[in-house]
Formats: C-alpha cells, structure tokens, sequence
C-alpha cells in the first residue's frame, strides 16, 4: 500500500510520514503541486493525501491534473472547514476531505476506510481477540466460557473496538461513531463507558485486552 | 460638473426666488397703483360733473351758458388740471365754453357723449404734447330741455409723475434688494451649516484607536441634532463593538498562552536531563492532553467564525426537539450517572434548523447543567410551545448564577468562576457558541437563576408553523 503526501508544512509531513510508515504503509513525500504530479506520474499510489494551501500550484489545481491521469484515492488536508470548499474538493474528484486541525487516529482511521473501500471485506458475524467473542447477531459476548451482559451501548462500543482490533480510535471517533453525535462534545461519557466496559470484560481476568494511549484514545488488542 | 457649496446654491436659491417675489410684487404694486389711480381720476371726474349737471341744470338755455358761465367754471376753477368743454349739439365745432388748455380734438368723446343720454362714459387720449388727458362725456339737459354735451377732461401728468418715480425709485432699490436678500441668505444658510463643521471636525478626531469623541447634540437645530444623535449612536455601537473585539483578542491570546506555557515548560524540564522512556511517554501524553485543550479552543472558535458569518447558507431540515434531546440526554447519561444525577426530557416540539448545531447547543447547555448540578439532584429538559416560538429549557438545581454575571454569560471566555471551570476542561466558549447557534436560527438564548436554588437556560426557536404559514405567505404571493 503505497502513499503520497503532499504537504509543504515540514512538521506536518513529517508525523504523517511517521505516522503512516509505522501503520505499515509505504509513504512518500512531496513539498509542492508540482513534485507532487510529477512523483503521481512515476509511481502507481493507492492514496494521495493532499494539502490545500500548497505554494505555486495549489491543492485544487494538483487535484484536478491528477484526476486526468490517476485514478488514485484522493484525500484533502484543509484549514477550511466551509462547506462550500468541501463540495468543491468532492466535486472536483476527491474521495475525502479533512479539516485541520484534526487527529492522527481519525486520519489514519480514515485511511483505512479508503483503502478498504474497494475489497469489501465483510465483517464476520462473531468476532475473536484472544479469549474473547463478539455474536452480533445473539448480542453475546463471551470471555472464555463466561458471558458476560453487555448494555446495548456496551456492546456498541466493545463491537466498535474488537471491529477495529489494533486500531487506535480517538474519543472523537468513538463519540461520532457510537452515539452519532458528530461534533465536539464536552463530555467523560468514553471514559465513564471503558470504565465500564473494562470492569467486566477485563476486570476479572489476567490477560488485559482494552488498552489507553494516553492522548490519543483506546484500542483492543491482545499483547502478550 | 463640481457640486456647487450647499451654502452657496441655498444663498442663490433663496436669492433668485426673492428676487423673483420683489419683481412680482413691484409690477403687481405698479398695476395696483395705476388702476387705483384711474379710478380715483374717475372719481373725482364723476363727482365733478355730478356738480357741472347740477350746476347747468340751472341754465335755461345754451345762450345762458354762453352769457353767464361763472357758476360753472366755480366748478373747475383752482383745478388747474381739469379741462370743461360745453358744446351745443347743433354746433359741435366750436364749444359754447371751454375752459383749460386740453384736448384739441374731442369729436371722439362727444361722439360718445351723444351717443348715451344720461350716461357717463370715460376714455383716455393724447395731445400732440404727449400729455395724457382722462375725458368724462355726458349730454346733459339744460332747464329747457335741451341737452348739451359736456366733456369733463382731467390732465393725468400727476399721476404719470407719481407712477414714473414709483418705477423710477424701484428699479434703483431691487437690485440692492436683491443683492441685500442675497447675501443675508447666504450668511443665514452659513451660520445654519455651521454645525457641519463640528461633524467634519469630529469625524477627523474618530480613528480605531479613539472613538470616544461625541457630537454635541444641544447647540444643534432638530434636524442636525436628530442626525448627530444618530452618529453619536453609530459611534458607540462601534466603540463597544471594537472594545469587545479587542477584548476578545486579549482573552484569545490569554486562553492560548496558559496551555502553550505549560507545553513549553513541561517539554523544556523534561528535555534539560535524560529520563527513563516511561517518563517521556508520560510528558508526551501530558502534553497530547494540554494540545487537545489547545485545539478544542481553536476548534470551537473556528465553529463560532463559521456560524457567526456563514459562507453559504446551511441547508435547514425539520427538527424534532424531542429526538435530539434525548440523543443528547443518550450521550450524557453515563456521565450523570456517575453524579447519580437524573435526567429527564417533557413536552415536544419542532423547528426547523441544523441537526447537528442543535445537538451541539442542547449537548453544551446539558453538559454546564451536569457540571453544576448537585449530586443526586435531578436535571429537566422541557419543550414548551408557545404562539410565536418553540423553547427548550434546561433546568438544574445548584448554588445558581448571581445576577450581575447573567447578562455576561453568553460572552466568549467569560467564567463565573475563572479557576474553576478551566480547570473542569471547559473552553469558556460553550454559550457563546449556544448564543452563535440561536441567532443563525433566528432565536435567541437566555437565562434565568435564583441564587441557591434553580438555573434555567432557555433556548427560543421561531415556531414552526409560523415558520410554514409565513413561506406559504411568500409563495402565495408569488
């Protein structure tokens, strides 16, 4: 999976750089539009991560030229969040649009959605991390021979974490993806609910499965 | 073409209508003044010959007019402007007497005068001296019968002289009328205007940096005062605008600089030694938790730029007030669970709006109720429907809001208690943005508080069905 960033603030390039190359992503970097088109035209890039304000040929300009002769994902960094900017990135051929300031977990989170766009792999009806199991379909969860009762907002989120299992999910991303509300709430509600939902699904056993990066937000994996 | 100085286009208007005014009324006064005059000569020539009828009506025949005409010219002596004529109308030539200088040639008026009986009839005629004479003609019967034409004839040199130097003495004065109205309207108009000048030096005193300059309104003339009342009034409104902004910008850099100090420090304490790398994943996290602070304030004031000055007009669906109230109530139950705090939703009501801002407002009126609410208190939101609007109340008992902090609380970064709520993670822009959101719905937002018991936010959407029936309205219309 290979990636380009175009982005001529050096700070931001590099964490993304960083950041993606550690996910497992192979990742190059282009300063301006036109290093940019011209790296675009060398090399077959699954994902095209671009800025808007680039000096010379701008964001827009750099989008309109790729789509002549790339069919690669296209996803716009902006510091507008107008929606009328939004619809011109769409329009103009984007597959995704990001406002700045936002955080690496949804950028990454969104990534992945990009790139899992076109295989269409669908999510098994019972999911498996270590000794625990997800049934969608019985609303079950089980440690091991233990059930465990979930509340329903429990089970969205632990379905939302075992879903994304090694994927750090910002409680931006969880907010907006298990209670729908998609705006910046003033809230503890993710922290009151992992309290919760590590109370029973990790609480009484050894092997921790929920785990916090302090400022950045949860994932559910199994380390030994 | 240069506009011409107001002062100087009122001094000509006023001028050129006053002269026009002068130069009516001194033909109407000429016209006046001459037919006055004519009818005062026709008076007295009336009444003159009313005395010469009298008078012949004493003679018995021509022959005694001719013999004995002192009683008559009784009549006409010492008028040195009257001219008597008696004719015998079977000589018309010569006349049986004539007194006075005038008129040469009466054939016409004693055509005239024998054409009536009894009547008298005026005309006017010249000599060959140029001299203006008004002729009375009457036939008049003498005792025996017989008429005589009589031709009472005045010289009009008098009143030529009196209207001559009417016109004479006028034409001298309007043009120092006219120029004396001239420049009396113009120092008028001048010293009207002079209270333009206080506006023109006012506005030179006014920049962004000083604004506290005022007109003074009492010296002026109403209408000048009426508009200095107005620009005094654009001015404060201006003045304060520009001192909240300027306060605005303060409080920005004063919420900004907290946070970024704190990021600084901590990074250069933890950088001037080496430390064990749980340590610096400690100090990153930290500074992750500090940057969130940073950016959930850069992030609330992007969203207050963009609802208070929306680039394009957001699209607005029917809103249930019910639903999003208890999405939110969803979303918060956890956290008023852990404070065993109940919440609870009552009534119903729709508005039309954006899902999302309305969510957002509810979701930060709900969230201050949470965070002052007493443990084990209980928290109402209740929907009322009112004639002209739709309001969503959230109520919470708790210590309350004292009243001199009311009318401040929908201002960004304004804290009742300053320590405090930066310390609960607040941003200080949570009502401001609630207020930013009701004005783009054209609603308002308010609060009520008693001091130790309750606190009320009140959130007044347009009603729907107002709303309907005033589209309905426009496109019945068309």
């Amino acid at each position: 999976m290979r990636i380009l960033v175009i982005e001529d603030e050096p700070k931001t390039a590099e964490y993304l750089h960083q950041g993606l190359t550690e996910s497992g992503y192979v990742v190059d970097r282009a300063i301006t539009g036109a290093d940019g088109l011209h790296l675009s035209r060398q090399h077959v890039y699954d994902l095209v991560i671009l800025d808007v304000n680039l000096p010379e040929l701008d964001g827009w300009g750099v989008l309109e030229r790729l789509r002549q002769s790339s069919n690669a994902r296209v996803m716009m960094l902006t510091a507008r969040g107008r929606l009328a900017d939004k619809i011109r990135g769409l329009d103009l051929g984007a597959d995704d649009y990001l406002v700045k300031p936002f955080e690496f977990p949804e950028l990454l989170a969104r990534v992945r959605t990009l790139m899992r766009r076109s295989e269409h792999i669908p999510v098994p009806q019972v999911l498996k991390v270590a000794d625990l199991e997800l049934d969608q379909g019985r609303h079950r969860a089980f440690r091991g021979d233990q059930r465990i009762d979930l509340t329903t907002k429990e089970f969205a989120l632990l379905h939302l974490l075992m879903r994304h299992t090694g994927e750090v999910l910002s409680r931006t991303q969880i907010i907006s993806l298990v209670w729908d509300m998609n705006f910046d709430c003033d809230t503890n509600v993710v922290e009151v609910s992992i309290r919760r939902l590590r109370a029973k699904i990790d609480d009484p056993f050894d092997n921790k499965l929920i785990h916090t990066l302090r400022g950045v937000g949860y994932v559910l994996e199994a380390r030994e | 073409m240069k506009p011409v100085s107001l002062s100087m286009r009122l001094g000509l208007t006023v001028s050129i209508l006053g002269a026009l005014l002068v130069v009516f009324l001194a033909i109407l006064a000429f016209f006046a003044l001459t037919h006055e005059l004519d009818k005062l000569a026709k008076n007295s020539l009336y009444n003159k010959m009313q005395q010469v009828e009298h008078s012949l009506s004493l003679y018995e025949d021509t022959a005694d007019v001719n013999s004995t005409p002192h009683s008559l010219l009784d009549q006409v002596m010492g008028h040195d402007n009257l001219n008597l004529a008696i004719y015998d109308l079977t000589n018309l030539r010569t006349p049986l007497l004539k007194f006075g200088s005038g008129l040469s040639d009466p054939q016409i008026e004693l055509k005239a005068a024998t054409a009536a009986v009894d009547k008298i009839s005026y005309s006017t005629n010249s000599d060959g001296e140029g001299r203006h004479f008004l002729t009375a003609s009457k036939l008049i019967r003498l005792k025996n019968g017989v008429s005589v034409p009589v031709l009472l004839s005045m010289d009009c040199a008098n009143d030529e002289a009196l209207l001559s130097a009417y016109l004479r003495s006028t034409i001298i004065a309007l043009p120092l009328l006219l120029i004396l109205i001239g420049i009396s309207a113009w120092a008028v108009v001048q010293r009207g205007l002079a209270p333009l000048r206080e506006f023109r030096k006012v506005a030179a005193m006014i920049s962004a940096q000083d604004l506290s300059h005022r007109l003074s309104e009492v010296k002026m003339p109403q209408e000048l005062s009426e508009l200095a009342h107005g620009i005094n009034f654009m001015l404060h409104r201006l003045d304060s605008g520009i001192q909240q902004l300027s306060q605005f910008s303060d409080d920005l850099a004063h919420e900004l600089r907290s946070p970024i100090t704190n990021l600084m420090g901590k990074a250069q304490v933890t950088l001037s030694r080496e430390r064990p790398a749980e340590e610096y994943k400690a100090v990153l996290g930290s500074c992750t938790e500090e940057l969130g602070r940073v950016t959930r304030i850069v992030s609330d004031m992007l969203f207050l730029a963009q609802v208070s000055h929306p680039a394009a007009l957001v699209p607005f669906e029917t809103i249930t007030l019910e639903d999003e109230a208890l999405k939110v109530i969803d979303l918060f139950s956890l956290s008023a669970e852990e404070k065993r705090i109940s919440l609870s939703v009552a009534g119903n009501g729709k508005t039309i709006g954006d899902r999302l801002m309305i969510q957002r407002a509810i979701s930060n009126l709900l969230s201050n109720a949470i965070r002052h609410c007493p443990a084990g208190q209980s928290i109402s939101i209740v929907i009322e429907n009112h004639a002209d609007q739709v309001s969503l109340l959230v109520g919470n008992p708790g210590a309350g809001i004292e009243p001199q902090h009311l009318s401040h609380l929908f201002d960004r970064f304004y804290r009742v208690d300053t320590s405090r709520s930066r310390a609960e993670g607040g941003t200080g822009l949570g009502l401001a943005i609630v207020r930013s959101i009701m004005s783009l719905h054209q609603g308002t937002a308010d609060v009520q508080s008693m001091p130790g018991s309750m606190t009320v936010f009140r959130l007044n959407f347009p009603n729907l069905d107002g709303q309907t029936t005033w589209q309905q309205a426009r496109k019945a219309q068309g």
